[in-house]
C-alpha cells in the first residue's frame, strides 16, 4: 500500500470465454425484459378493447403489420425460452440437477425446447 | 456507497489511500440498509408458478382464435372464464414482471436512483394493470 | 452502479514482444497481462513465446519459466504448485483456473493469461483479495458452540461428517467469485460463490450451535440472493466443487427456517 497510483480494474466481461451458463442466464434476463414490455403491450391491447371498434381495429392493424408480426413472434420465442428456463430454474430450487453435466444437458434441453415451441407458434400466428 | 463496506470497484480505481483498518471493514449483519431477500425470492418463484398454466393458455387461445375483428375478439372476452382468465394472467404477470424488474435494476443500478426506478415501475404498472381491468369489466 | 466497459485507464493496451521462437522446438506463444504500479504505463498485453519442449507440463511452469528466462519482472503468485493452496488462480484462456494444475497441451496455440476478473490489480497476475477475505471473515468461519458439553472432542456421526464433504475442500482461490457476473457488478455488497459455500460449510455442520442465526444474517437480498444461478461458478471451480449447490441449499434452508 506505498504506492498511490491508482489500480486498474482487471478485464472481465471483455476476456472471460463465453459459456452456456452465463449465456443462457443472461438471455433469461433479456426474454424478461422483452417480456415485461410485451406485457404492457397485452394490457394496452386489452385497454384498446375497452376503448372501442375503431381504435381496436388500429391496434389490430399494427398488430398485423410486418413490425407487429415480428414482434409477435419474438415474443413468443422470449416466451417460450423464459418459460423453459424458469422451469429449469425451478427444478434447482427444488435441489434438482445442480451437478454441472445436467447443467449443461437442461440448457441444451431449453433451448432445444424452446427454439421447436417457438418455431411452431410463430408459424401458427403468421 | 454503502454504509460500512468502504471499498468500490465501481470508479476508476480501489482506495489505496485508506488505512489498512478501514479497508478491511466489511459486516454483512450490520450494514444499515440490510433488507431480506426470502420474500421477493418466494413472491418471484410463485407468481412464475401462477403464470405458467394461464400464459399457456392465453397463447394457445390466440394461436386458435379464428378471427382478430372486434366481433369476434369482445365477445370472446366477455365470457366470464376469460374475463377473469385475463385478470389472473395480467395481474400475476405484473407481479412477476415488477420483482424481475426490480433484480435488474438493483443488480446494474446505485441509489439513490435504484429506489426511484423501482417505485416508478410499480406505479407505471399498477397503473396500467388497474386501466386493463376496468377495459375487461367495461366490456 | 455496473459498469460494464472497463474504466479507460484499466483498458489494456498492446504491449511489447519480449522475444521472437527463433530455435524452438515447439513454441507455444504467450498473451500476458502486464501492469506495475512503478510506472506510468496503462495496462498491457505482452507477448513471448516459451519453448514447451524444454518446459514442464503446466502453465505454471511457463510462467516460472518465462520469469527466470525472458523476463524477471513478470509478478504472480504461487506456492504449492500441486492444486492446494489456491495461490496461482488466474485467468487462462478466459477461465478461471489454477495455473499449475492447467496442462499446457489442453490449450490451444495462444495462452492468454489474465489476473482473475474485475479485481483490483496490484501488479501484473497479482489482483487484491483483501475485500474477498474480508467477506469471508464476516461470515465468521469458525465452529460456534458456546456450551462446552464435556472435557472430550466434540463427536460427529460418519453421516454427518459426510455433509462437508464437497465443501471442506474448498481453498479459497477465488475463481468462482471472479467468474461469477453478479460478483462483478455488485461484489460490494454481495458474498459471492466461494464466500457462501464458506458459510454454508458451518451451516451444514452438525455441531455448530448457530444454524439459525447464520441463516437469518444471509437472509439478505445482496449478501445471498443477488446469486441468479448462473452456475459460472461450478464452472469454474477447480477442485470440482459445486457452489451453486451449496447457494441453493442455504436458499431452501431459510426458506425452511423461516415458515
Amino acid at each position: 500500500m506505498t504506492n498511490s497510483r491508482p489500480r486498474p480494474i482487471s478485464p472481465h466481461l471483455q476476456i472471460y470465454r463465453p459459456q452456456l451458463t452465463a449465456v443462457l442466464s443472461s438471455l433469461h434476463r433479456l426474454s424478461g425484459l422483452f417480456l415485461s414490455a410485451a406485457a404492457v403491450g397485452l394490457a394496452g391491447w386489452v385497454i384498446t378493447l375497452g376503448l372501442g371498434e375503431s381504435i381496436f381495429a388500429s391496434a389490430q392493424q399494427f398488430l398485423s403489420s410486418g413490425y407487429g408480426a415480428g414482434l409477435i413472434a419474438l415474443g413468443l420465442f422470449g416466451f417460450f425460452y423464459h418459460l423453459a428456463n424458469g422451469l429449469r430454474h425451478l427444478c434447482w430450487d427444488w435441489g434438482y440437477g445442480y451437478d454441472i453435466k445436467n447443467v449443461y444437458r437442461s440448457g441444451w434441453m431449453v433451448v432445444a425446447c424452446s427454439l421447436t415451441a417457438g418455431t411452431a407458434a410463430a408459424l401458427i400466428s403468421l | 456507497m454503502d454504509g460500512r463496506c468502504v471499498l468500490s470497484y465501481g470508479g476508476d480505481c480501489c482506495r489505496p489511500d485508506l488505512a489498512l483498518n478501514d479497508y478491511l471493514d466489511f459486516d454483512i449483519v450490520n450494514r444499515p440498509s440490510r433488507e431480506p431477500g426470502l420474500q421477493h425470492w418466494r413472491w418471484q418463484r410463485g407468481s412464475a408458478i401462477a403464470l405458467t398454466p394461464f400464459g399457456l393458455w392465453f397463447i394457445f387461445q390466440m394461436l386458435l382464435m379464428p378471427d382478430f375483428d372486434y366481433q369476434t375478439i369482445a365477445p370472446w372476452l366477455a365470457t366470464t372464464f376469460n374475463s377473469f382468465a385475463m385478470t389472473v394472467l395480467l395481474t400475476t404477470l405484473l407481479v412477476h414482471s415488477l420483482l424481475g424488474l426490480q433484480v435488474v435494476i438493483e443488480d446494474y443500478i446505485a441509489n439513490p436512483l435504484q429506489r426511484a426506478l423501482i417505485r416508478i415501475t410499480r406505479f407505471i404498472g399498477i397503473a396500467i394493470l388497474v386501466a386493463a381491468i376496468i377495459s375487461i369489466f367495461a366490456i | 452502479m455496473a459498469e460494464f466497459r472497463l474504466p479507460k485507464s484499466s483498458r489494456p493496451q498492446k504491449g511489447a514482444r519480449l522475444n521472437s521462437d527463433l530455435g524452438m522446438k515447439s513454441p507455444r506463444r504467450f498473451e500476458i497481462y502486464r501492469w506495475s504500479p512503478d510506472s506510468d504505463d496503462p495496462p498491457k498485453i505482452d507477448e513471448l513465446y516459451v519453448d514447451l519442449a524444454t518446459c514442464g507440463p503446466m502453465v505454471l511452469d511457463a510462467i516460472i519459466k518465462i520469469k527466470n528466462e525472458i523476463d524477471s519482472s513478470l509478478t504472480f503468485r504461487r506456492s504449492c504448485r500441486e492444486g492446494i493452496c489456491g495461490s496461482c488462480a488466474m485467468n487462462i484462456n478466459g477461465v478461471n483456473t489454477l495455473a499449475c494444475t492447467q496442462p499446457l497441451d489442453d490449450l490451444g496455440d495462444v495462452v492468454r493469461l489474465y489476473p482473475l476478473p474485475h479485481m483490483p490489480v496490484i501488479k501484473d497476475l497479482v489482483p487484491d483479495l483483501s475485500h474477498f477475505f474480508e467477506q469471508h471473515r464476516s461470515i465468521e468461519p469458525w465452529l460456534k458452540a458456546p456450551e462446552i458439553v464435556s472435557d472430550t472432542e466434540r463427536l460427529q456421526s460418519p453421516e454427518d461428517r459426510e455433509k462437508l464433504d464437497g465443501l471442506y475442500e474448498c481453498i479459497l482461490c477465488a475463481c468462482c467469485s471472479t467468474s461469477c457476473p453478479s460478483y462483478w457488478w455488485n461484489s460490494d455488497r454481495y458474498l459471492g460463490p466461494a464466500n457462501l459455500l464458506q458459510a454454508y460449510r458451518w451451516i451444514a455442520d452438525s455441531r455448530d450451535e448457530e444454524t439459525s442465526s447464520r441463516l437469518e444474517s444471509l437472509n439478505d437480498s445482496f449478501s445471498l440472493y443477488r446469486c441468479h444461478t448462473i452456475m459460472n461458478c461450478t464452472n469454474a471451480c477447480p477442485k470440482g466443487l459445486n457452489p451453486g449447490k451449496a447457494i441453493g441449499e442455504i436458499k431452501s434452508m431459510i426458506a425452511k427456517n423461516e415458515s
